[in-house]
């Protein structure tokens, strides 16, 4: 045998053997990635339940450690959807990454954290103080809100200091680094119970039951697969309906997934006047956190609605 | 000039059963063995040994870079402690500061001495122009020829007027015919001044032209063989068929004397010729 | 080759990358959202200097690199030089240097910001770890490889210890201490920028990092330009200052140097 029809016989075989694996599988595949919060816990509990293996989907859920990684990830195409926080798809779609929101997946759950014996009460005692947050993220645009709300310049009337991880901020308020640090649940709930600190208030009270965590998927999928992105949506109201009926086993998904806290913590934290699990999103409320990211100075262009937002995919999936 | 020699017969350099050895990884090696030796002031003496045999750490050893293991040397009666301008070193390769103009590096033993700057330049000039070297005073080591080096490294030992001048194979690196020039000039230099001389060379020529006396050394370990006194008058020059029959004379010492360990040994002319055990 | 013509020979392979960079990206070859065309990061960086961003980055990251490089000095070259000279001394600290040197600036981050919060500090302290080790080793290494025998020469002209030191070492040291003071300089400036990956609100790393988590490839870009450009613009400052002090070496080989 020639070496060219020995090179030809295995590229055939090599063809057949990839080809036969493709069709191996007769679920069409969506790589997801996730991050470890609360508001992520659909994502666990439709994992861990099987939700969309029952609408026929082959979801693969990766828990990612930053919310920049898997936009960047959908970028190259490693993965397909993902949940991030609102203000991180909308700096996205703002610089042309190709995505769109579909539907929520959490509510609120986030606020300011100070030390028990800094005296701080109100936010108007923030004045002239320093206040850790991360910029252009969902601890930061609400947190502009509520100090405007509070007669506070974000810009003048406090020191804001930037930060790239939560830990990190917890660990600068605890030492005096900075009196006041934006966070969200379920570490606001742990700091409590340490002890040393305690919540100085939740976003939600300037802006009740602001946009927290987004489901988007890549402007590929949704064109070329729009029913496999239905099928997603149907397993992920399923996932939601779920949590909200059932604390307890959120709780344990979401100890088990994070591999950190404890049920009795997570369950706290989870109590509605803190965070809340929904899917249901308006182009209003998403619009106007674009219109406020564009006004803080946080995105250049200001996306147009529809760029931002499509929810056709969730209303078929709603029954 | 002719005459007798010009160094008056008190002792004036005394070298007592010095002994040195190193310990390089362990072993034990012995430089110098019992070396004794006397040099009268204002007498230029050479010694001769082939190379490695010693010569130069027993150089080393009177200008108190080193500390001998046994034995003193002592400097008109008292003994030497360390180094110090009076007993000044010419390296063999001259060892100028490359960071220093021929100038400052002639003055640069002045300067330890706190002379001010005006006056430390004026000595350190006019020392150069004795060697020749006038109006180079500017200029770095690296932009001066290997003569004109060797010529600043003596002019900075002599600037200091020392009581004891020593030079290590000075001119080794040299072509002949500078060679020959340095060392007229430093024979004139030395008369001048009647400065005590010690000078360490391999060459036999050199030697029989240089020195007052010529103190042999065995190869290592290093002893004094034996001392020859040339009454050769000066200029030597003039007189070629003494310093060959003195050539020969000493060349045939040094065959006859038995080394421990092969070492070698230039004659004028380039022939070498090879100890054996 | 002339003066100015060796400095032009590089340019055309310059332009025909810039070139590539603005075509392939316009094109579609390359995804631009991966990669900016070179126009676009170009009016980026106009942009970011019209606004005074880039002067307050740039001035942050300078200010970092000149203390932590300042301190890390002060440090290298008078340890530097005793550890060179006093073996013994040297044999007692090299173990304990040669195991702090290999710890890379960005692992020192967590302890940084532990012991010291959060502003310049942090910063200047990696900055510091970042080089000083290494220009440490390289001034010992320089101290042990000069030639003894001018300590030697100057005692026989009758220098004391001390005028041995300051007039004989240390203007031997001089060249080995450049050439260890410029790579220092590299290493501090690769290091701000990991270091500023801490809590600051100012400096080219922090911009990079911030434009990055808001998708703006053109600012990382642009940012990237402009620490290779400062980074260069420091070596070049370093290198007039050698030249100018060490005129006389322009003839001298390195092993001229170096002991015989």
């Amino acid at each position: 045998m020639s070496k060219r029809t020995a090179f030809r016989l295995l590229l055939a075989a090599l063809i057949l053997v990839t080809g036969a694996l493709g069709c191996a599988r007769d679920e069409p595949q969506i790589a997801m990635g996730v991050r470890t919060a609360n508001d992520h816990a659909p994502f666990y509990l439709a994992d861990k339940l099987g939700y969309y293996q029952d609408e026929g989907l082959d979801v693969a859920v990766h828990l990612v450690p930053s919310n920049t990684e898997i936009i960047e990830a959908v970028q190259r195409g490693d993965l397909q959807a993902g949940a991030v926080p609102i203000t991180t798809a909308i700096a996205a779609i703002s610089a042309g990454v190709q995505i769109k929101i579909v539907a929520m997946t959490g509510r609120a759950g986030d606020g300011l954290l100070v030390r028990s014996d800094s005296g701080i009460e109100t936010l108007a005692d923030l004045r002239g103080r320093r206040v850790a947050t991360i910029r252009g993220s969902i601890l930061d645009v609400p947190l502009r809100v509520a100090l405007q709300d509070a007669g506070l310049d974000p810009e003048r009337d406090v020191t804001m200091i930037y930060f790239t991880k939560l830990g990190d901020m917890i660990q600068a308020l605890e030492t005096g680094q900075v009196d006041a640090a934006s966070n969200t649940e379920p570490f606001m709930t742990q700091v409590e119970r340490d002890g040393w600190g305690e919540i100085l208030c939740y976003y939600s009270a300037s802006w009740p039951d602001h946009p927290c965590c987004v489901v988007f998927v890549s402007e590929s999928l949704r064109s070329e697969r729009p029913d496999d992105v239905v099928a997603l949506m149907r397993g992920h109201l399923r996932a939601v309906a779920y949590a909200q009926d059932h604390p307890h086993e959120t709780a344990e998904a979401i100890v088990e997934y994070l591999e950190a806290f404890d049920v009795p913590l997570v369950e706290a934290s989870l109590d509605e006047h803190k965070m809340r699990i929904d899917a249901e999103i308006t182009p209003q409320e998403v619009e106007c956190m674009a219109g406020l990211m564009h006004e803080f100075g946080l995105i250049e262009r200001l996306p147009r609605a529809d760029e931002l937002l499509d929810t056709s995919l969730l209303r078929r999936a709603q029954p | 000039m002719a005459g007798a020699p010009n160094w008056s017969h008190m002792t004036y350099l005394q070298l007592d059963a010095l002994h040195k050895y190193y310990r390089p990884e362990g072993r034990l090696l012995t430089v110098l063995e019992g070396v004794d030796l006397e040099v009268a002031r204002g007498e230029l003496l050479v010694l001769l040994g082939p190379s490695g045999c010693g010569k130069s750490t027993l150089l080393r050893l009177v200008a108190g870079i080193e500390s001998p293991d046994g034995g003193q040397i002592l400097l008109d009666g008292l003994p030497v402690r360390g180094p110090g301008r009076e007993r000044t070193l010419v390296f063999q390769d001259g060892l100028l500061f490359p960071w220093l103009t021929a100038t400052e590096n002639v003055a640069f033993g002045l300067r330890a001495m706190g002379i001010g700057e005006g006056e430390r330049r004026r000595r350190a000039e006019r020392e150069l122009a004795r060697l020749g070297l006038e109006g180079f005073g500017a200029l770095y080591p690296h932009q001066l020829s290997l003569g004109m080096r060797q010529r600043v490294a003596i002019a900075r030992a002599l600037v200091l007027e020392p009581d004891l001048l020593l030079l290590d194979e000075p001119f080794a690196a040299l072509d002949a015919a500078r060679r020959r020039q340095l060392q007229d000039d430093l024979l004139t230099l030395w008369r001048g001044r009647s400065l005590t001389t010690l000078f360490v060379t391999h060459s036999l020529s050199e030697a029989v032209l240089l020195g007052d006396r010529i103190a042999l050394l065995s190869p290592r370990p290093a002893q004094v063989l034996s001392l020859f006194t040339l009454d050769l008058p000066r200029p030597r020059r003039e007189h070629p068929e003494r310093l060959d029959a003195w050539r020969t004379r000493i060349g045939e010492a040094l065959s006859r004397a038995a080394g421990s360990s092969a070492g070698r040994l230039t004659l004028g002319g380039g022939a070498a010729m090879l100890w054996h055990a | 080759m002339s003066g100015w013509r060796h400095r032009i020979v590089g340019l055309p392979a310059l332009l025909l990358a810039l070139v590539v960079w603005e075509v392939l990206p316009r094109s579609g070859l390359l995804n631009p959202v991966f990669m900016p065309p070179c126009s676009q990061v170009a009016w980026r960086l106009w942009y970011l200097l019209r606004s005074g961003e880039l002067l307050r980055h740039c001035g942050a990251s300078l200010l970092r690199v000149t203390l932590g490089f300042g301190l890390a000095a002060a440090l290298a070259i008078p340890l530097g030089v005793l550890l060179g000279l006093h073996r013994r001394l040297y044999l007692r600290l090299a173990p304990l240097v040669g195991v702090l040197r290999p710890i890379s600036p960005p692992a020192w981050i967590p302890l940084a910001i532990l012991w010291f919060g959060i502003g310049n500090r942090p910063a200047v302290f990696i900055i510091f770890v970042g080089s000083a080790a290494s220009m440490l080793l390289g001034i010992v290494a320089g101290a042990r490889g000069m030639d003894r025998r001018w300590i030697e020469a100057s005692l026989t002209l009758g220098a004391s210890r001390r005028q041995a030191v300051l007039w004989v070492v240390l203007p031997a040291l001089l060249p080995s201490v450049m050439t260890q003071l410029r790579i220092g300089l590299g290493l501090s400036w690769m290091a701000v920028i990991a270091a500023e990956m801490v809590a600051v609100n100012q400096g080219l790393g922090y911009m990079m990092v911030q434009a990055r988590n808001l998708f703006q490839t053109d600012t990382v870009l642009a940012g990237m330009v402009v620490v290779g450009a400062l980074g260069w613009a420091l070596d070049r400052l370093l290198l007039r200052l050698e030249r100018r002090f060490l005129g006389w070496r322009a003839e001298l080989e390195p092993h001229d140097l170096l002991a015989a």
